[in-house]
């Protein structure tokens, strides 16, 4: 279609000629001319008007060339297909399509099979959980520990632009799963948020925004643990620096190396902590035990003089 | 007919929701084992996280009240560790909560199970809530001593303080064989800060495991051992005049009296209490006027009253009563003051004094 017939190209070239010699006259008219007279070449002269007619009179004839060897083109590519079609291969197709039916009877089969297959049993060692980076504009597929089929529902209904139903998949998802982990529950309110504000459900995409918000920072992290037991211990909140120590020690294997010492300094607080308030508490008692000691001599003494 | 297969497979359970704890045996260096307990989970409250760890190892949970369980509803954490105690587990998950774990054993029955028990946090007003504090002081402080963090710089820093507090604790409490074990291990770390004071710990806990002692033979060998280590503050020049040496030489006397006291030879009673007096003669040039000072001179008359010598006493309580810190004597060694100088009245003819003291004491 692109191919040119070398009297096109021939007329082509010598209109090009003619152009460059236009604006080589032109150049060479220009030149004279001073500062003071180029705003008058703004206007158009009358010999420059007549060649640029010319030229667009050649160019529209080449234009219409193109255009009637494409329709002939297309009139020979139409005449192709429209042309006598492979005949119908009766023998075989009926084998063939028992094959088919066959093949997709032990195909139901083997999904049957692996569907009866037992799931596998969790392992002792726990798989640790990713903490995920918000993000900043939720995605359909945020990246979640796996690929389930609810997920996978929801994206195929979003790309149908069905938000509504994408919603409904999630929810139910997120109701089904109450022990969902927190990162993975996260991906899916940031997507019930999306897909709901795509829905124009402004309310329900706000709602399940500030529950996403509210999970991600509801997450303590060692080192804001540490932080706050540093403040508890300022305070003297013996109470508060205990539960957090706590707190940090249950989360040991999320720890950095570079908090691990505070594991340790963990053991000895929460054992100061316990050994103040029994100290505390014994001098308490026995300062409650000489006073009333006291108050009993007193009383003693008293009594005696009284006599 | 695909499409009912279909429908019923999407039907079926897609595996069990996993269990928040996971056990499994963990073999021990020295042989045996023990249950280990492992969990990934975030954000679950304290009260559920103890029913799962209870149904993971099989206990029994009690809960102490209606408004505790609802405070550890309240109380949410994040669980990531593995192979760790599940009774450590569960008193970390109480103290999250702000409340305390107690373990009653099973009882002999086949088929019986650990009850673990969720409490409030003991009242030091009480004395069993103090001896409650001071047992969790103990745990955590082992937990800190614990092999696995022997090389943590904090614990080589405060190891030695921490196993001083643990020691302490533990004779608060009265378990003196387990505080002595403490004591030695600060001894046997060389040279520290502690090692006087813990040898005089160590001394202490031996006299007082000897008055508790009903057998003569064993009550001795704790009377002997009290001895030995009050001498070995001695071996250090610089703690001889100090605050330590005082300490040291009423612990060396009360040792060597206890042990002549129960001798059954009487000759052996004599000359052992007769070593005692010439030791505390002998310690107490080192001394200065104090308190400890006069304790000292009150081992030495009980000594010679051992030894029979009454004239021997009565000087030794005159002497005594020439000291500037005679009216901060304890109610304890005033009666043994009166006593002695009593019964040394008496031995010389100061039949006045006598019943004057005799009086004293009746009131």
């Amino acid at each position: 279609m692109t191919d040119q017939d070398p009297e096109d190209i021939k007329v082509s070239a010598d209109s090009n000629h003619e152009a460059e010699s236009q604006v080589k006259s032109a150049e060479q008219a220009d030149q004279p001319e001073t500062e003071d007279n180029q705003l008058g070449d703004l206007m158009a002269k009358p010999g420059a008007a007549k060649s640029a007619v010319d030229l667009d009179r050649q160019a529209l004839q080449a234009a219409e060339d193109a255009l009637a060897r494409g329709e002939r083109v297309l009139e020979e590519a139409s005449d192709a297909i429209d042309g006598p079609s492979p005949a119908p291969q009766a023998a075989g197709s009926g084998r063939r399509e028992l094959v088919l039916r066959v093949l997709l009877a032990l195909n139901v089969v083997a999904m049957l099979v692996v569907a009866m297959l037992p799931s596998p049993q969790p392992t002792t060692q726990p798989t640790p959980t990713e903490i995920q980076e918000p993000a900043p504009v939720p995605r359909p597929a945020p990246a979640t520990p796996t690929m389930s089929e609810p997920w996978n529902q929801a994206l195929r209904a979003s790309e149908r632009r069905d938000f509504k139903s994408a919603v409904s998949i999630l929810e139910a998802y997120i109701e089904d799963k109450p022990r969902m982990a927190p990162s993975e529950r996260l991906s899916v309110l940031s997507a019930l948020s999306f897909y709901a504000s795509r829905d124009k459900d402004f309310a329900k995409s706000r709602l399940y925004s500030q529950k996403a918000m509210a999970l991600e920072q509801s997450h303590s992290l060692p080192e804001d643990l540490v932080k706050e037991a540093a403040a508890a211990i300022e305070s003297g909140d013996q109470e508060a620096l205990r539960r957090l120590w706590a707190r940090f020690l249950l989360q040991q294997r999320q720890i950095p190396s570079w908090l691990y010492q505070h594991v340790a300094q963990a053991y000895l607080e929460l054992g100061d902590s316990y050994r103040k308030d029994a100290n505390e508490a014994e001098q308490s008692a026995r300062d409650q035990e000489l006073k009333e000691a006291a108050a009993r001599l007193r009383a003693e003494a008293e009594r005696r003089g009284g006599k | 007919m695909i499409a009912a297969l279909l429908s019923l497979l999407t039907a079926m359970p897609q595996g069990a929701e996993p269990d928040v704890f996971q056990t499994r045996q963990l073999q021990l260096p020295g042989g045996g084992a023990r249950t280990g307990v492992a969990a990934d989970k975030r954000q679950i409250h304290c009260l559920a996280a103890l029913r799962e760890l209870a149904k993971a190892v099989n206990w029994n949970l009690v809960i102490e009240s209606t408004p505790l369980e609802n405070d550890l509803r309240f109380a949410s954490i994040d669980l990531n560790f593995a192979d760790q105690d599940p009774r450590m587990v569960a008193q970390l998950i109480a103290v999250a909560g702000g409340a305390d774990s107690i373990f009653d054993e099973p009882a002999g029955f086949e088929g019986a199970r650990v009850t673990l028990h969720v409490v409030r946090v003991p009242s030091g007003e009480t004395k069993s809530g103090r001896q409650r504090l001071r047992t969790l002081a103990g745990q955590w402080y082992r937990s800190f001593l614990h092999d696995e963090l022997q090389y943590e710089p904090i614990v080589q820093r405060e190891g030695v303080a921490v196993r001083m507090h643990l020691g302490q604790l533990l004779v608060d409490s009265g378990d003196l064989e387990s505080a002595i074990a403490f004591f030695s291990d600060v001894y046997d770390s060389g040279p520290n800060d502690s090692m006087t004071s813990a040898i005089l710990k160590i001394a202490a806990c031996h006299l007082d495991l000897a008055a508790g002692c009903v057998d003569i033979g064993e009550k001795n060998a704790h009377y002997g051992s009290a001895e030995e280590w009050a001498r070995r503050v001695f071996e250090r020049p610089s703690s001889r005049g100090a605050p330590a040496g005082a300490q040291a030489t009423i612990l060396l006397g009360r040792a060597m009296l206890g042990k002549a006291r129960h001798q059954e030879d009487p000759l052996k009673v004599l000359e052992m209490a007769r070593a005692c007096q010439d030791e505390m003669q002998d310690r107490v040039i080192y001394l200065l006027d104090s308190v400890e000072l006069m304790k000292a001179w009150l081992i030495a008359g009980e000594a010679q009253a051992v030894m029979g010598r009454p004239d021997r006493v009565y000087q030794t309580m005159m002497t005594l009563r020439e000291s500037a810190y005679f009216d901060e004597l304890g109610p304890a060694e005033s009666l043994d003051y009166r006593y002695l100088l009593g019964f040394g009245a008496l031995g010389v003819g100061k039949v006045e004094l006598a019943h004057a003291v005799r009086w004293w004491l009746s009131e």
